[in-house]
């Protein structure tokens, strides 16, 4: 599994009862991450800065740019800028970007994707809710920018024995999923027999790309919205919430609890999780 | 009446023995934002505030300086039809903040406290909280929404509508803060923004440059302020 670097040491002053001290914090790395697609800009992601390519490849596959790794003809990184070109070259997606876009809330900007184009599902996979909370803690204990800072979300792509397949930190948790979604297509992984754990909300466009890559499970820390709820249901996406796991601390921004016994809610699909 | 902004479900209790459970969940609603009659973006917002977000986000991108570039209005549908005036001309947003304003610690603490006790995120954990206030002690708007993004323009919004002097406010918000939230406040002039959680590092370079005090993982008596300290009282 990669491991880059993604936060710094930076010098504040640490203020408490009055009295100012000089103190080190580390916080996580943002840095804007231009992508250009046949040779114009396409958009321009704050993110932090590690699997540039899984990056670039993920988000274009997210955004319904690209439908599978055929459609690229080369992939470069230059200077932390994305230059891809496509086997049609004559495709620019410039003004649809510029004029179409979603706010989406995580903050980001994309383009629009038609959720109409989405596609069932295929998968028989059944996992045991006991591998899910392993997972969990599993994400938790490789999080460690996560356990550092707590600015940043974290997602990872299990098999169905709860060993990571990858695990990714970013400041963003859409740039989480697009990271782990182009490693999957770099790496031609098979999707349907994985399933991921996330600390980011379900929100809409979270739950259309999880459906396009046709990873049949997902499991988060947190909510879900009525809108990601909806297409999930569309798609035959298992979604389970609020998966809380004793050790794993809940950082709220309102409080710090630490669960006292394992417990999720399932949202949907729940024939594919087993009780025991 | 059908809420606007949560929408009651089904959910399988896998503790108790896969029985069904009902909980209230956070509703997402598309808004779409036109001017002069061309698409200009749509955004997943909770379906309060319409009208402040539409002002706030238009002010924070800094499409306007004011609202007297603002001829027309109109929310239908979750549509915004914006008109702006005929002699409208985009403008280039600063690069600074310029305000002699000055906050004291016990009012950040306050402030931040503020945003921080929502009756919406106890019950679905789904959603951020930004307030506004004035001289750090007089709230103008505590706004919520399920982007931090969306939760500041609409505390703005508002204060836009009640002719606030921003360069005299602290901006607080919940969860991290990334550099668009600190280009937000640079465009409207605010000079100080506080969270409980922390900023990454593009944020406090942006913050550092724009001259506004970032100030973060406030949590009972303590902060750290990481870029300005000068304009703590």
């Amino acid at each position: 599994m990669a491991s880059v670097k993604s936060s710094r040491k930076l010098s504040g002053w640490q203020y408490s009862a009055g009295r100012a001290a000089p103190f080190k914090a580390d916080v996580a790395i943002e840095q804007e991450f231009p992508i250009f697609v046949n040779g114009k800009q396409l958009v321009i992601p704050s993110i932090t800065p590690n699997l540039l390519k899984e990056f670039a490849m993920g988000y274009l596959f997210g955004q319904g740019i690209i439908n599978s790794l055929e459609e690229v003809a080369s992939l470069e990184i230059l200077n932390n800028t994305a230059h891809v070109t496509l086997k049609d070259r004559r495709k620019t997606l410039t003004d649809a970007a510029k004029t179409n876009y979603r706010i989406v809330s995580g903050g980001g900007k994309s383009i629009y994707f038609p959720e109409a184009d989405l596609s069932e599902i295929k998968s028989d996979l059944v996992i045991s809710k006991r591998t899910l909370f392993s997972a969990m803690n599993q994400l938790f204990k490789n999080a460690l920018l996560y356990s550092e800072t707590e600015g940043v979300h974290a997602t990872g792509l299990f098999n169905t024995r709860a060993s990571p397949v990858c695990i990714v930190e970013d400041i963003g948790r859409h740039n989480t999923l697009d990271k782990i979604i182009g490693y999957t297509l770099l790496h031609k992984i098979d999707c349907s027999r994985l399933f991921l754990v996330s600390t980011g909300r379900m929100a809409s466009e979270m739950v259309t790309k999880i459906c396009r890559s046709g990873i049949p499970v997902v499991a988060t820390r947190t909510a879900v919205t009525n809108k990601g709820l909806e297409t999930a249901k569309k798609c035959g996406l298992t979604i389970a919430g609020f998966v809380r796991t004793i050790g794993s601390k809940a950082i709220t921004d309102a409080s710090a609890r630490t669960p006292k016994k394992n417990s999720m809610k399932i949202y949907c699909g729940a024939e594919r999780v087993r009780s025991a | 009446m059908e809420s606007k902004i949560l929408e009651q479900i089904e959910y399988t209790r896998v503790d108790g023995g896969g029985r069904k459970a009902a909980e209230r969940i956070i509703k997402e609603t598309a808004l779409s934002i036109r001017i002069g009659g061309k698409h200009y973006t749509t955004a997943m917002i909770l379906a309060v505030m319409e009208r402040e977000f539409v002002l706030g986000h238009l002010l924070t991108q800094g499409v306007i300086k004011s609202a007297r570039e603002i001829r027309s209005l109109t929310i239908r549908n979750y549509v915004a039809e914006v008109a702006l005036i005929d002699t409208y001309k985009k403008q280039r947003v600063g690069r600074k903040v310029s305000s002699k304003f000055k906050v004291k610690q016990n009012d950040i603490i306050n402030c931040v406290r503020a945003v921080n006790k929502s009756d919406l995120f106890s019950e679905t954990e789904a959603v951020h909280c930004a307030g506004l206030f004035i001289n750090g002690s007089e709230p103008v708007c505590i706004a919520e929404d399920l982007g931090r993004h969306n939760a500041l323009d609409k505390a703005i919004g508002y204060g836009l509508l009640h002719n606030v002097d921003f360069t005299n406010t602290i901006v607080t918000v919940t969860g991290k803060q990334p550099s668009e939230m600190i280009v937000k406040c640079r465009n409207v002039n605010i000079p100080v923004i506080a969270t409980r959680s922390v900023p990454t590092t593009l944020a406090i370079e942006t913050a550092e440059k724009a001259g506004i005090t970032l100030i973060g993982l406030v949590r009972g008596k303590d902060m750290v302020v990481f870029t300005h300290p000068e304009k703590i009282a």
